[in-house]
């Protein structure tokens, strides 16, 4: 017999406990007539599809925060532009935190769905700040993104449920870019306890920004199951009106 | 206005299966049920999350009944279709059937 203890220990790191048991209760009742190997197999793939979005998701995530941030300070010399500007407070806050945005935006459509109120509410953030971090030479654009989050807010506050996916948005990307900034405020003490190698390749610094999408990744999710996901499952308990 | 959520194809197959097996309705009735009728074996990790989707979408519910040592002490999660369930399959079958009017496809099959 195969170690049922063990299968369910490793599925229950993906799913609640009590459904991992069911799980491999179902496989253990195969298990006579095809055997240990194909127990393994199905875990192996119960496993793999429970997991397999959210690397996807994550992968497509630090795509994201990866094009935004080289787009805005490699292919377009927005740092420079910005600083000879006086505007070094924007060039550090506004284009790294629309990156963040990005980045939120592509793992929440991927794990959630297009049609989930959390990836609206980033997309349309991500919209206005990429319009206002790129076209910022353009007043008219910057007053029409000013008017678009009103307008987003003021529309959010309508429904109760679009109040919790903004409160969901603040939340994700509070946590997101606040975890961000509080790793970079670390990061130079980091680096001067572990020193470049002997080629000057340092993996701590190609670490950062995997770091930063794994605490954006978490920020969102639970985020969402804060805001939305918890409010849902109490609202369906709620008993419905009789004559609906 | 936001659409009602909508059951795949693959759900919909899941979806009968859980009507068909009835109160019985636990992962390997439900995996047997869907193999007998389509003649092929869905995946285990396929059908635990389209399982889990459907509950998220309302269109199932589940409880857990009592541990059997057959299953090593492990409960079963037992599915029940719900009345939103039903009618998002219901919807999605009645668009089948308009969709093959006049194509006269399973009589050519059957040919």
């Amino acid at each position: 017999m195969p170690n049922a203890a063990l299968a369910e220990w490793l599925i229950a790191r993906f799913t609640d406990g009590s459904r991992a048991a069911s799980a491999v209760g179902d496989l253990l009742e195969l298990t006579p007539e095809r055997g240990s190997f194909w127990f393994w197999w199905c875990v192996a793939r119960i496993i793999l599809s429970f997991t397999w979005r959210r690397l996807l998701a994550f992968a497509v995530a630090y795509l994201s925060l990866a094009f935004v941030h080289t787009l805005s300070f490699r292919v377009l010399p927005l740092r420079e532009t910005l600083e000879a500007h006086n505007l070094h407070y924007l060039a550090l806050s506004v284009a790294p935190f629309s990156a963040f945005v990005a980045a939120a935006a592509a793992y929440v459509a991927i794990c959630y769905g297009l049609r989930d109120e959390l990836t609206r509410v980033l997309f349309l953030l991500f919209a206005v700040f990429s319009t206002a971090m790129f076209l910022w030479r353009i007043p008219e654009l910057i007053f029409a993104n000013l008017l678009a989050v009103v307008i987003i807010v003021i529309l959010s506050t309508v429904s109760p449920r679009r109040r919790r996916a903004l409160l969901a948005a603040a939340l994700a990307l509070g946590i997101g870019f606040g975890g961000f900034q509080f790793i970079r405020y670390l990061w130079p003490w980091y680096l001067h306890l572990v020193p470049l190698s002997a080629t000057g390749y340092s993996l701590s610094a190609d670490a950062l920004p995997f770091l930063c999408v794994a605490i954006q990744a978490a920020a969102c999710d639970w985020a969402h199951r804060l805001a939305l996901d918890r409010t849902r499952r109490v609202l369906e308990t709620l008993p419905s009106e009789p004559n609906s | 206005m936001t659409r009602p959520p909508s059951a795949g194809e693959f759900e919909q197959i899941v979806l009968l299966a859980v009507l068909r097996v009835g109160e019985n309705a636990y992962g390997v009735t439900i995996r047997n049920e869907i193999a007998a009728c389509t003649q092929r074996e869905p995946a285990p990790g396929a059908l635990y999350t389209t399982l889990d989707r459907l509950e998220e979408k309302g269109f199932v519910k589940s409880h857990f009944g009592d541990p059997t040592p057959q299953r090593g002490g492990r409960a079963k999660r037992y599915f029940a279709v719900t009345r939103k369930g039903l009618a998002a399959v219901t919807s999605a079958q009645k668009s089948y059937q308009r969709l093959l009017e006049g194509l006269n496809l399973l009589g050519r099959a059957n040919a």
